[in-house]
């Protein structure tokens, strides 16, 4: 009993010594504010400020090696799922990365490397290369086989409709063709474009009775208690998802508000489960023109600005179809209650961060920490031990420690479960 | 989202919103966030793995995998700073995993130099490296904690948020975590 609460007492000293320590105290101050037990503590606090100065920022070579690899990636997975040979887009996503990645020095990271050759030359890439004529041939022979089969599943693509297996490969295409936008302005046109390409198909799906999950953006143009107009789409959105009309919930969405969609097609209806503000990073609002303001649900059809590529410019696009319930509430237009904004340029993240930070907001952050979708998390995050009051927070658990290297000191109580 | 109920709850929708420009095609955005995040991430990977470049070519990983897993079915759903802290916790771990099985055949690097200016250079790398080889020893949950507190630089109030824990168990985690480095570190000593 005594000997725990000795322990109990070292470890409240260590927190303590450890604060000291982050406050900016060295280590000889943060051990005289306590000398009777400086020499236990020593160890651990000479550690921490070991710890501390180890920890070095990367160089700013790195940082941009770092980023050219990502936009590498990034701009492979563009190409490689408009050309996609599979319909899966996921597939297409892992297979133009990983080619991506195996291009770059980082694919020899999680190889055994010589200690040496950190000093005599930058990491490469040792997987066995074929001789370069076989490489040429190689690279041919796969060029041919993209264009035989990426050309007739572009094609396909282009009249997909959310739902569809290759609607991802159609939403893929047309992130490369904005990603390949010569310029900030025809950046912002083909975004335009492209926005209003999505709802289309939106509407085209809906009017076909589709159900699946769709993304798209616009512009609010009207609400009622859990509908909204959406440029031009009649969206149905619970309390729990968003609310409207900023006199009645401060902070929250308004007419004239930039939005970000997730939402659910079920039986001609679309139901949102995720709506975000759409922060202007240099992007415009959708230059679709708003319908009538304060109308029963009767959606307006969303027209496709006129760019190249596609029916309306934008890498398959469909038809405009309106497609929305015709018996819901009716809506408040740009005169209710809720702010009344144009939809344009002039939303600033700024604006858009404080005129809503009051209401507050949560985006899955309920998965803290650990959530990982790389199939590796083994689950050892302890996320239901976390007693208040300094308890155990059974942190430690038996099966982390490895190899009996952890002795008994160690893990004083982290492995007694609540 | 929005939720006035929770109005503790703020900065997220800006991470989010940044994810989906992504997913819409927005290069800018995802410069963004590897410019946002790197150092960060860097710092939390370096303190485990020595080698510079190494740590570098780790941390660029995590990023890969960032983007992989939002273009692919399921995108991340927790906090991204979170969601790439765990990933980088992955990462590390599969690191060693394969160290492990491939031991790295090392070569006696002599470095005779007068230079006082490079032996304490490699004294400072070999610290590191004694550290980094003894935080391997600790748990998963202390290693992620002191990575989280001393290499990223988080504040207690973040790292808890990111571990899902409250701030008082995270410093009683990263006292214990301290303290059983430091056991290792002498017992590392005493046997040389």
């Amino acid at each position: 009993m005594n000997a725990q609460s000795d322990d109990l007492r070292h470890e409240a000293e260590l927190i303590d010594a450890l604060d000291a320590l982050e406050r900016g105290e060295s280590v000889e101050a943060v051990l005289r504010r306590n000398p009777a037990a400086a020499e236990a503590l020593r160890p651990a606090i000479e550690t921490a400020a070991a710890l501390a100065a180890a920890a070095r920022p990367p160089s700013a070579a790195q940082v941009d090696a770092s980023r050219n690899r990502l936009l590498a990636a990034f701009d492979a997975l563009a190409a490689g799922a408009a050309s996609a040979p599979s319909s899966a887009a996921s597939s297409t996503s892992a297979a133009s990365l990983t080619r991506a990645a195996s291009q770059s020095p980082a694919a020899a990271s999680h190889r055994p490397r010589l200690a040496i050759d950190r000093d005599v030359a930058p990491p490469r890439p040792m997987t066995r290369r074929a001789p370069r004529p076989l490489r040429t041939i190689w690279a041919m022979a796969a060029g041919v086989a993209a264009l035989l089969v990426g050309v007739p599943v572009a094609y396909a693509a282009s009249n997909a409709l959310p739902g569809d297996a290759l609607y991802a490969v159609k939403e893929a295409g047309r992130g490369a063709w904005l990603a390949t936008a010569p310029g900030a302005e025809a950046h912002r046109a083909r975004s335009a474009a492209v926005s209003a390409a999505r709802r289309a198909d939106v509407a085209v799906a809906m009017a076909g009775g589709r159900n699946a999950d769709v993304l798209f953006e616009g512009v609010i143009e009207a609400y009622a208690t859990e509908w909204c107009r959406i440029s031009g789409l009649t969206v149905n959105v619970p309390p729990d998802v968003a609310q409207y009309g900023a006199s009645e919930h401060p902070g929250a969405f308004g007419v004239g508000d930039h939005v970000f969609i997730r939402a659910r097609m079920n039986a001609g209806r679309l139901v949102a489960f995720e709506m975000l503000p759409y922060l202007d990073y240099g992007l415009p609002a959708p230059t679709v023109p708003h319908g009538p303001a304060d109308s029963r649900l009767a959606p307006s059809p969303t027209p496709s600005p006129a760019v190249p590529g596609g029916t309306a410019g934008v890498p398959g696009t469909t038809a405009a179809v309106p497609g929305a319930p015709t018996s819901d509430p009716p809506l408040v237009g740009a005169t209710a209650p809720g702010r009344a904004r144009p939809a344009t340029t002039a939303d600033s993240p700024g604006r858009a961060d404080d005129s809503r930070s009051t209401g507050g907001q949560d985006v899955g952050d309920d998965d803290r920490g650990g959530d990982d979708r790389g199939g590796e998390d083994e689950g050892n995050d302890d996320k239901g031990g976390d007693d208040k009051g300094g308890e155990d927070e059974g942190d430690d658990k038996g099966g982390d420690d490895k190899g009996g290297e952890d002795e008994g000191g160690d893990d004083k109580g982290g492995d007694r479960k609540p | 989202m929005r939720n006035p109920t929770h109005p503790e709850r703020g900065a997220v929708p800006a991470e989010a919103a940044l994810m989906m420009r992504v997913l819409a095609g927005d290069r800018p955005a995802l410069v963004e966030i590897h410019d946002r995040y790197y150092p960060a991430v860097y710092r939390f990977v370096s303190l485990q793995v020595a080698d510079p470049d190494l740590a570098a070519d780790l941390t660029s990983d995590v990023f890969v995998r960032f983007l992989e897993a939002i273009t692919g079915p399921n995108p991340p759903q927790s906090t991204l700073k979170g969601w790439l802290f765990g990933v980088a916790k992955n990462v590390v771990r599969g690191h060693y995993r394969q160290v492990y099985r491939h031991p790295e055949v090392g070569l006696e690097e002599d470095v005779d130099s007068d230079d006082a200016e490079l032996d304490a250079a490699v004294t400072r790398d070999e610290e590191r490296a004694a550290l980094a080889d003894a935080m391997s020893a600790l748990t998963e949950e202390q290693q992620h904690v002191l990575a989280l507190r001393y290499g990223a630089g988080l504040p207690i109030l973040e790292a808890a948020e990111t571990m899902g824990k409250t701030a008082g168990a995270v410093k009683q985690l990263q006292a214990r975590a301290v303290a059983a480095l430091a056991r290792q570190m002498t017992q590392r000593t005493a046997s040389v």
